[in-house]
């Protein structure tokens, strides 16, 4: 490097000696202040200054990490950290304009048709709030996408147009039919189901969701026997929970509906008859203790007033297979109870069997929520702990080995499922498509998502999705650090 | 370098038992001599002083050279004389029976169970049987020639010296370019020199017949490269490149296996991969879609950790063909960063075939290609670990 | 007058070391499985691109294989892999792997929210690229000089020396983990997102690495007057 025709002529002495002197010789130097500033001026990079009489290094003068553009850090002297910091502002390389129609403006899932396939259609935020509140149901990964993206966006996805075509097409007078998305981990079950769920909400339709019934019957802190039948348990917290979040996402859509009899709810509790099925909610909000029975009420009464043709009624159910089988519920003798035992299970069972009609089942299985065939290993780690934590269950997965993955309704069903839900009409949900992966990547390049330069590249998105494998969840989740 | 020991059927012109009469006669006799050659062919002359005495009294009339030309000569001549014999013995012609000829023919006449190969019969040329030898390095009056006689080690240290000298010379003209002004010189291309290695210990201890330790031959290369390192070292290129070898030529062109079509005529190619204890065998497919199976599951399913599927990845994409082959894999054995490894290496391989040249030698720069060999190391008695020790405090 | 100065063997010395060739044995490995012959992969798609520059005589030695940590992939940049090195406890990588990543997972989130929140002249000033963050954070964390330890008659003094590139990375990462896992502040947060804030801190240049950093130069700053111990 030649000294002298950066520094210029006016700190002339000084650049003879560093002309004359080799390398080694710059160490033992103290610099005096001014040639920095002229070196600064002259536009040479300068990574760290020291005034006074610290000895410069070469290591100074050399690049930074990587392709930063290049600051004047402070000197080491203490009133450094008390003045504010000058930095050259720089504006940040944007993402590229994206390529192909990621985004429909067409916002109720009624209207939406093949057209819109692969895009995404954003769920307005009222709706969304009414629908899931307190995010309530949906996967806790999209949840955290929702408060980044400042936004709720769902992509239109062949199987939930396949289901919403069904239920359009749908003779209400006849039973109510089944439907059950499968498919193999992090394909998008739960969000078609949601998907479905804002379709029937717009319908006017009532809702009752019972999001990932596999809580019920994992990690239960708090069970009760059954006021009316001392043979069942109930679980006064969950029900609450599900009260709560019920009255706010159908407190449009039951206002009218009026109690069909009088319940009793202990010695002293009773609600007459024709009393607002809102009261009922109320009751069991109030009286943690009588919850239970009130799910069990309102499930009772929405199911008789749809046989009765005055309401529209879904039922969304995730992780059905849940119902079915045993579960993880220490009862007080220490034995572990089966589903049909908890009054909550129970109840949701009996709105899963169709004999009644004037509404539709839409329901998923996951195999999170498996626990196992009776006396089949299964592995603990992967079936009974951490299933709502998705970074520790992914984590887990991690450390256990290939297997096949279970995911058909048969299966997971198991025998006494499959028996109880026969017929279902069964719908594959599947890994992305060429053409939804290019339209999430350029959903997530556009939201800020993908801020890595190299993955704005041809290369670059091939790269995501070979480490993906098309995969949803994993999409998401490799897109993190990005 | 065989050593010479002289097993009752080891023998360099008869084939049988000739072998130690024949030396006795030739060294007129001197039993003392013949013991001394026996046991240390190499370092005559690294003994105590007093055998060195004995020794000085004995060979210094007779001649400088432990084994004279004469005798080296008498010994070639009966060498060729056995090697005929056994020519006729097995019924070949004896002007093109090589010296493989004549260690099958003994092998098959004289089969030895002995375990140690130097004690099986044998029969070589003379210049095999008896090393280079060093000259004498004293006069007749008992004095060494030279003054590094002492040092126990005189022409390593000479070599040292030789060495010195060189680089001595060469700061001289270092200086005088300077006085020039010339402070930085151009550096030279020397293709010779970047295209060599340093010769190993075994090589400079036969250059120099004498033996050295390891840390010895360590002065010497740091030495050697000092002078090499400096700025006009090609003035003097013979003394360095004396010390040079050239690097054989790594086998540039992979074995590269034609291509293999399967009914649909459908472009395939198999191959093998491995890493740590984990294998692998790989099929690519052309005309594919960039979709891996391993074991018979698609990969997110098979590796659950991304760096192995980077690992996976790291073939196709960097011959930007990621969305062009189908791979099928079956690994056995390992934990899942040796199966990706393995997958990797089997990849690449099966790569090789759809490649042009420059794309096969730009992976082996890359280190594609290259079976990793490193192995877990094995853990020692008396320490924690491979390496780790136990805590241990003086008292 | 230069030759007077410093005199001619300085000279000779210093480019006798700088003109760097290949040497065999020297290096200080006490078992290696490659042949001393063999040669460190380049695994950089962007090397390639120019075959005339590549060294004539790369083409001559056999290769070693490439790491297990060494990609093209888009996730591979090398001050992350040393970092995640450096996070890495009894050799598992996969979790300080995921531990890095969820760390700069928060920072993208934390910065995105701020990008959201931002009025619209400030935005294209906001920076959300987590890797772009924590290598400035890493850069305003890094010591320009250090300090060390030198007995001179029964004492020991601190003198500051320059440091090499390597010791001042590794100075930085190092203090960056070392605060992270010291933070009592939040005791029961994951490591992931004491991390992501430590490194939001930096990046502004702020927070207890960064004023170790400055520290560190006070001390150096203070005990100049040592600097002649340096010479030893």
């Amino acid at each position: 490097m030649c000294m002298k025709s950066i520094l210029g002529k006016n700190i002339q002495t000084f650049v003879i000696n560093m002309e004359i002197l080799p390398r080694v010789h710059l160490f033992k130097m103290a610099a005096p202040m001014k040639i920095f500033r002229e070196l600064r001026r002259k536009g040479l990079e300068l990574r760290h200054v020291n005034h006074g009489p610290l000895p410069i290094t070469w290591s100074m003068l050399r690049r930074p990490y990587g392709e930063q553009t290049v600051r004047y850090a402070r000197s080491s002297s203490a009133a450094a950290s008390t003045e504010p910091i000058v930095q050259t502002r720089e504006p940040v390389p944007q993402p590229p304009p994206v390529r192909t129609i990621f985004r429909t403006p067409v916002s109720n899932p009624v209207n939406h048709s093949l057209e819109q396939e692969a895009q995404f259609y954003t769920i307005p935020t009222e709706e969304y709030r009414t629908m899931f509140p307190q995010d309530h149901g949906i996967p806790p990964r999209f949840k955290k996408q929702v408060d980044t993206f400042t936004e709720a966006c769902i992509m239109v996805r062949k199987p939930s147009l396949e289901v919403m075509s069904y239920l359009q097409q749908a003779n209400y007078s006849h039973p109510a039919i089944r439907y059950v998305f499968y498919g193999t981990r992090g394909t998008g079950k739960t969000l078609c189901l949601c998907h479905v769920l804002h379709y029937c909400t717009k319908q006017g339709w009532v809702v009752l969701f019972f999001p990932k019934v596999s809580n019920w019957v994992k990690n239960v802190k708090e069970i009760q026997p059954s006021f009316h039948n001392p043979e069942r348990y109930d679980q006064p917290l969950e029900a609450v929970n599900w009260l709560k979040t019920f009255k706010v996402s159908a407190a449009d859509s039951i206002k009218e509906l009026q109690t069909q009899q009088k319940y009793q709810w202990s010695k002293r509790e009773s609600i007459e008859q024709g009393r607002p099925l809102l009261e009922v909610m109320e009751q069991g909000i109030a009286r943690p203790k009588t919850a239970t029975d009130c799910v069990g009420v309102i499930i009772r009464e929405l199911k008789d007033q749809a046989n009765q043709g005055r309401i529209r009624l879904l039922v969304a159910v995730d992780s059905v297979n849940s119902l079915f089988g045993r579960t993880v519920v220490r009862k007080p003798d220490r034995s572990m109870a089966y589903g049909s035992e908890l009054s909550l299970i129970y109840n949701v069972r009996k709105l899963v069997r169709n004999d009644w009609r004037g509404g539709a089942i839409v329901t998923a299985v996951r195999e999170a929520a498996f626990l196992g065939i009776d006396g089949e290993k299964k592995d603990h780690r992967l079936y009974t702990r951490h299933e709502d934590n998705p970074d520790l269950y992914h984590d887990i997965l991690d450390h256990v080995s290939a297997r096949q993955q279970v995911f058909t309704p048969e299966a997971l069903l198991g025998k006494e499922g499959f028996e109880y839900m026969d017929p279902y009409v069964p719908v594959l949900v599947e890994n992305y498509t060429e053409k939804e992966i290019e339209s999430c990547l350029d959903y997530y390049t556009d939201r800020m998502w993908i801020q890595n330069e190299k993955c704005w590249t041809e290369t670059g998105r091939q790269q995501l999705k070979f480490l993906s494998g098309y995969q949803p969840a994993d999409l998401e989740r490799i897109c993190g650090p990005l | 370098m065989a050593a010479p020991m002289a097993g009752p059927l080891t023998s360099c012109g008869r084939l049988f038992l000739r072998f130690s009469s024949s030396l006795l006669r030739d060294n007129g006799g001197n039993g003392q001599q013949f013991m001394l050659k026996i046991k240390q062919p190499h370092r005559c002359l690294s003994i105590s002083v007093a055998r060195q005495r004995q020794q000085i009294k004995a060979t210094s009339s007779l001649s400088d050279k432990p084994y004279t030309d004469e005798f080296l000569q008498e010994m070639d001549q009966e060498y060729q004389l056995g090697r005929r014999h056994l020519a006729n013995m097995m019924g070949e012609d004896p002007e093109t029976f090589t010296q493989e000829d004549v260690d099958r023919a003994i092998s098959y006449l004289l089969p030895s169970g002995l375990h140690d190969k130097l004690a099986r019969p044998m029969l070589k040329p003379p210049d095999q049987i008896f090393p280079k030898q060093k000259a004498l390095q004293w006069g007749k009056d008992g004095r060494p020639f030279s003054f590094l006689f002492y040092t126990g080690k005189a022409n390593y240290y000479s070599l040292m010296h030789e060495a010195a000298r060189v680089l001595t010379q060469l700061n001289r003209h270092e200086d005088k370019m300077l006085a020039k002004g010339v402070l930085f010189p151009e550096p030279e291309p020397w293709p010779e020199f970047n295209k060599s290695v340093w010769i190993d210990k075994t090589a400079v201890e036969k250059m120099i017949t004498e033996s050295m330790d390891d840390h010895q031959y360590r002065r010497f290369v740091e030495m050697m490269e000092h002078i090499a390192r400096h700025p006009y070292a090609k003035q003097s290129p013979q003394f360095i490149m004396r010390f040079r070898k050239e690097l054989v030529a790594v086998s540039m062109k992979q074995q590269v296996q034609p291509l293999m079509y399967d009914g649909h005529g459908v472009a395939y190619m198999e191959a093998d991969g491995r890493r740590k204890s984990a294998r692998a065998r790989v099929t690519l497919r052309d005309r594919g879609t960039g979709e891996v199976t391993v074991n018979g599951l698609p990969l997110i399913s098979y590796l659950r950790n991304v760096q192995d599927r980077e690992q996976v990845m790291l073939p196709l994409e960097f011959v930007d063909r990621l969305d062009q082959f189908d791979v099928e894999a079956t690994v056995w054995w390992g934990g899942t960063t040796g199966q990706a490894g393995a997958i990797r290496l089997g990849i690449s391989r099966a790569l090789c075939s759809f490649l042009t040249e420059t794309e096969i030698e730009n992976m082996r720069l890359a280190g594609l290609l290259t079976s990793d060999l490193r192995r877990k190391e094995r853990k020692k008695p008396g320490q924690k670990k491979a390496r780790k020790k136990f805590s241990w405090r003086k008292r | 007058m230069a030759l007077s100065m410093c005199g001619k063997s300085a000279i000779s010395q210093f480019y006798r070391i700088t003109a760097p060739k290949w040497a065999p044995g020297l290096d200080q490995v006490r078992t290696v499985v490659w042949h001393e012959t063999y040669q460190e992969p380049v695994v950089d798609k962007e090397y390639y691109r120019k075959p005339e520059e590549i060294d004539e005589l790369a083409h001559t030695r056999p290769v070693k294989s490439a790491l297990s940590t060494q990609s093209t992939s888009v996730f591979n940049y090398p001050e992350v892999t040393k970092f995640t090195s450096y996070v890495m406890k009894k050799g598992d990588r996969a979790l300080a792997r995921s531990i890095v990543e969820k760390a700069f997972e928060h920072v993208k989130r934390h910065q995105i929210k701020k990008y959201h929140e931002a009025p619209a002249e400030e935005k294209p000033y906001i920076d959300c690229n987590p890797v772009r963050i924590f290598h400035t954070a890493i850069e305003n964390c890094t010591p320009v000089v250090g300090v060390k330890s030198v007995k001179r008659g029964g004492k020991t003094y601190q003198v500051p020396t320059p440091l090499t590139d390597n010791r001042r990375r590794f100075l930085a990462m190092n203090w960056m983990i070392a605060e992270t896992r010291e933070n009592r502040d939040w005791d029961n947060q994951s490591f992931a997102k004491k991390l992501a804030s430590n490194l939001l801190e930096a990046y502004q240049e702020q927070g207890k690495v960064v004023k170790r950093k400055y520290d560190l130069h006070k001390l150096a700053d203070a005990n100049k007057a040592y600097g002649h111990f340096r010479f030893w």
